[in-house]
């Protein structure tokens, strides 16, 4: 599983998270980055870092873990 | 490839960085240079025109590869040492301070450097806005309260007027077009950005090209081509970018609006990659020249990808995608506005300042270009809706570079 942890005093709602993951993010009525779940399958991990990688301030952090695990580590 | 030389990225910004970080995510294990002519390790440029300048960022919170994560990932930064040859044949390229870097495989990261206008000589009060440095000796400018003048009114150009505004300067935007932004947005976009700065207190003059600076060793004052002048004490030039290829050589590699690459960024030289504001993208009898964040960051997840042999074959984005931050409020685009082209307001309220349009070739059903300002939220949405905004390929009508 993984989490996705977005910094919303980071965020300033450019959305390029959105145009990569419409299934996965969203902004919300402040236009501020939401994740739609914040926990997703492992099957996500390549749309999720992609995420990350165009996030121009740098705020979605990943986390993976087992499913049923609390936490894990950090790989994003 | 052997592992003999490695990859070398001649290069310090962002492309450079993200080729760097993309090729060890890759599993790529060789060596693994980076060479720049900047003495600060790789930071993000797009704050240099706005958050550095007021202040509210600095370089410990704009930086991509700092020495600590590039020493954790075994990527050798060589920093403060500018390249200044390329020998092909001999796959090695040349420094200014008499070194040789031999490499396998070469990607050119070198970006751009600011447009000078030789009708402002060189005195003092007059600021290019590229590097770090160059924000930070502008921001000090800036806190005397200068009256100051931009000469040139695209996004990088209104970002610091609208800084220096915020920092209490009285400022004056010269754009030699009929508005700003125009080439870029059109006419009537152009002309509504326009509105919306000088709403801000920027006085804006359009359609008349500056002629000359004035002042005995420092600018006193900017004069226009119709004889009208405007005092300032600061001048900043915002007049667009080249590729920072002169270190090449004219003859080693095809260069158009810098290095010519194919989508993977691959040059006309086999091991010779190019991405970034230094490279071109030639495609479909089209050129897509480099210049934007989103698109330099998709560039370098495909050198990495071509370079350890598995080249993306999903078609590239058209790059044209940017953002640009002014007085607190984001405007976005993406496409092309060719003249011509039709504004239809679809969300918001062009009086508040809030609000989404499309453009359309008149005959066409699906827009050309998406537009927002101070709407994330639509413009994110409307984007996704108009596909073919992001998948077209762009021509070379911006005027930008």
């Amino acid at each position: 599983m993984i989490e996705i942890r977005i910094d919303r005093t980071g965020c300033q709602g450019y959305g390029n998270c959105v145009l990569v993951a419409p299934e996965l993010f969203d902004l919300d009525a402040d236009g501020i980055a939401v994740a739609r779940l914040e926990r997703v399958g492992d099957e996500h991990l390549d749309a999720v870092r992609k995420a990350v990688y165009d996030c121009p301030t740098h705020s979605i952090a990943i986390g993976q873990s087992a499913p049923g695990e609390p936490g894990g580590s950090d790989v994003g | 490839m052997t592992a003999r030389d490695g990859v070398l990225i001649v290069g310090g910004g962002l492309a450079a960085a993200r080729t760097a970080l993309a090729l060890r995510a890759l599993g790529h294990s060789g060596p693994l240079r980076l060479l720049s002519e900047e003495r600060d390790p790789p930071y993000d440029r797009p704050p240099l025109s706005k958050a550095v300048l007021l202040g509210t960022a600095g370089p410990d919170s704009i930086g991509l590869l700092s020495a600590a994560e590039a020493a954790e990932q075994g990527i050798e930064l060589l920093l403060g040492r500018p390249a200044a040859g390329l020998d092909i044949a001999a796959r090695r390229v040349a420094l200014a301070d008499g070194d040789t870097l031999r490499y396998d495989v070469l990607v050119i990261a070198t970006g751009a450097r600011p447009r000078r206008l030789a009708a402002l000589g060189d005195r003092a009060g007059v600021h290019h806005l590229r590097t770090l440095a160059d924000a930070q000796t502008l921001r000090a400018a800036l806190l005397e309260h200068p009256r100051v003048a931009v000469v040139g009114g695209g996004f990088i150009g209104l970002e610091v007027a609208a800084a220096a505004r915020t920092l209490r300067c009285a400022v004056t935007v010269l754009e030699a077009a009929a508005a700003p932004l125009a080439t870029v947005l059109g006419a009537e976009l152009g002309a509504l950005v326009c509105a919306w700065h000088e709403e801000h207190g920027v006085a804006v003059r359009c359609g008349v090209p500056v002629r000359a600076a004035r002042g005995n060793g420092r600018v006193e004052a900017v004069e226009l081509a119709d004889g009208s002048a405007v005092a300032a004490d600061v001048v900043i030039a915002g007049l667009g970018v080249e590729p920072a290829v002169g270190w090449i050589g004219p003859q080693a590699l095809e260069q158009h609006r810098g290095v010519v690459v194919d989508e993977h960024g691959r040059t006309s030289a086999t091991g010779i990659y190019a991405l970034g504001d230094a490279a071109c993208r030639h495609t479909g009898g089209r050129c897509v020249p480099g210049g934007h964040w989103t698109g330099t960051n998709e560039q370098a997840l495909r050198v990495a990808a071509a370079i350890v042999g598995r080249p993306d074959e999903r078609p590239p984005g058209d790059g044209s995608y940017f953002w640009s931050d002014q007085h607190d409020t984001r405007l976005q685009f993406a496409g092309q506005v060719p003249p011509g082209a039709r504004v239809t307001y679809e969300a918001g309220s062009v009086a508040d300042r809030a609000f989404l349009a499309t453009c359309r070739v008149p005959g066409d059903s699906a827009p050309c270009a998406v537009f927002a300002m101070g709407a994330p939220r639509a413009f994110v949405r409307r984007r996704l809706e108009v596909a073919a905004v992001t998948r077209a390929g762009a021509t070379a009508a911006t005027g930008s570079r």
